[in-house]
């Protein structure tokens, strides 16, 4: 035997699984060759370690249990006997009412809020600058001045301006106290929007405010202090 | 079938299956990784069993046909959800082979320091629980259930040849995954060229 088929020999000589022939003429060539006997001796002291080192794990109690059981019964409630899925049906109910309370409670909440009522904004909440008058209380719609700016210039992001060449500005108003209000596109807005002329304008606002969100649906645009292209625009607009 | 007959077979199984439980749980648990799975993989392994047991050959290994059934049943259930085991890093290990060559680590030499106990039982598992799922399973079934080659090639629907390839391979692999953790873990220490 050769040390190659030797090697090849290794693994079933261990496992005990050689004929008597085979046996003989491999424990031969371990006796003479010395590379050959230190790859056997390693594969069968891992071979003895494997065994030693690892302890098999007995099944747990109650899966004996519930095998058992299952034989016992034909398999008949197979379906229920599935480990994992064996606490759904006590949960399920229990998620369910907790959700419903869940929903309950918040339904409450929310028509306690009386939703049907206009909410009026506490305007000293919000920042806006000295000289707004309201026009309506209930809708929200107050008329305020500041000056016609393109938001996107006025945040100075990164390439705004560029961006604001290619794609058009982006209309807004800013008040005296800084905060930016963008304009809606809709028909009275499209006014400002169509008048890039109009940036750095000073103007005077009357529209729907959304304090939440900064925009404004406009309603009236008036020009503070008039500039000659601004009045020739007024009276294109009327 | 008639009552008697039923009870029967109830009595059989129960009495040449049943006790074959801890052994295809321990081979359950290394397939799926956790317990859950797990205690499912044997259930399903019973379940099938019992109902195909009419197509038992009798006198043939029983505990060989409900490995077979187990390894089957995981194959169709657990590997198309389960993320395929992390397979180990081979250029990795290969690295290390060099040093290890370079200095004759070997189990040999490891048993010769009296090196060997220095390594944890949690070290073996997780060193067996590193190898392809095929590896894995031939190594428990060889070394830990003592099944004979022809039984695991039946169990794995390979040829012989198969089995005793796949095993070599095993073990070497576990004995460099072993080698390559006593060197990180400095229970040999690599000597310089």
């Amino acid at each position: 035997m050769n040390c190659m088929k030797c090697q090849e020999n290794i693994t079933p000589y261990i496992d005990n699984e050689l004929d008597g022939k085979t046996k003989r003429e491999f424990t031969f060539h371990l006796d003479i060759c010395e590379k050959c006997s230190s790859f056997y001796k390693s594969e069968y002291l891992l071979k003895s370690f494997v065994q030693k080192r690892l302890k098999k794990i007995s099944a747990p109690d109650d899966l004996k249990e519930s095998v058992k059981e299952s034989i016992r019964s034909d398999f008949s409630y197979k379906k229920n006997l599935i480990f994992k899925k064996k606490i759904i049906p006590f949960i399920r109910p229990l998620i369910a009412y907790a959700a419903a309370a869940v929903l309950v409670v918040f339904f409450a909440t929310y028509l306690m809020s009386k939703p049907w009522q206009q909410k009026e904004v506490d305007l000293s909440k919000i920042l806006l600058p000295d000289d707004f008058t309201y026009v309506s209380k209930s809708e929200n719609k107050i008329a305020l001045t500041g000056t016609v700016v393109c938001v996107c210039c006025e945040m100075e992001k990164s390439s705004a301006h560029t961006a604001c060449i290619k794609f058009g500005h982006t209309y807004g108003l800013k008040t005296d106290n800084g905060i930016l209000w963008t304009i809606i596109k809709n028909d009275e807005g499209m006014k400002v929007i169509d008048h890039s002329n109009l940036i750095g304008t000073r103007v005077k606002i009357t529209g729907w405010f959304f304090f939440k969100s900064d925009y404004i649906d406009l309603e009236k645009l008036e020009l503070t202090s008039l500039t000659q292209s601004d009045s020739e625009i007024l009276s294109m607009n009327k | 079938m008639n009552n008697n007959s039923g009870d029967n077979k109830k009595g059989r199984f129960e009495k040449e299956a049943l006790t074959h439980i801890d052994s295809l749980y321990n081979l359950s648990l290394y397939l799926t990784k956790n317990s859950d799975d797990a205690k499912d993989l044997v259930q399903e392994t019973y379940y099938k069993a019992y109902k195909f047991f009419h197509q038992f050959q009798k006198g043939t290994s029983i505990k060989a046909w409900l490995f077979k059934i187990l390894k089957n049943t995981f194959i169709n259930l657990y590997r198309k959800r389960i993320r395929e085991p992390e397979i180990i890093d081979y250029e990795k290990v290969e690295s290390f082979i060099g040093l290890i060559k370079n200095n004759n680590f070997d189990f040999a030499r490891l048993e010769e320091d009296n090196l060997l106990n220095k390594f944890l039982s949690d070290d073996v598992v997780s060193a067996l629980s590193q190898l392809p799922d095929d590896f894995k399973i031939v190594i428990l079934l060889s070394d830990v259930e003592g099944l004979s080659y022809k039984e695991i090639a039946d169990i794995m629907e390979c040829p012989i040849g198969t089995v005793r390839s796949r095993l070599s391979r095993a073990r070497k692999m576990l004995q460099k995954i072993l080698l390559n953790y006593a060197l990180k873990q400095g229970i040999i220490k690599g000597k310089e060229k």
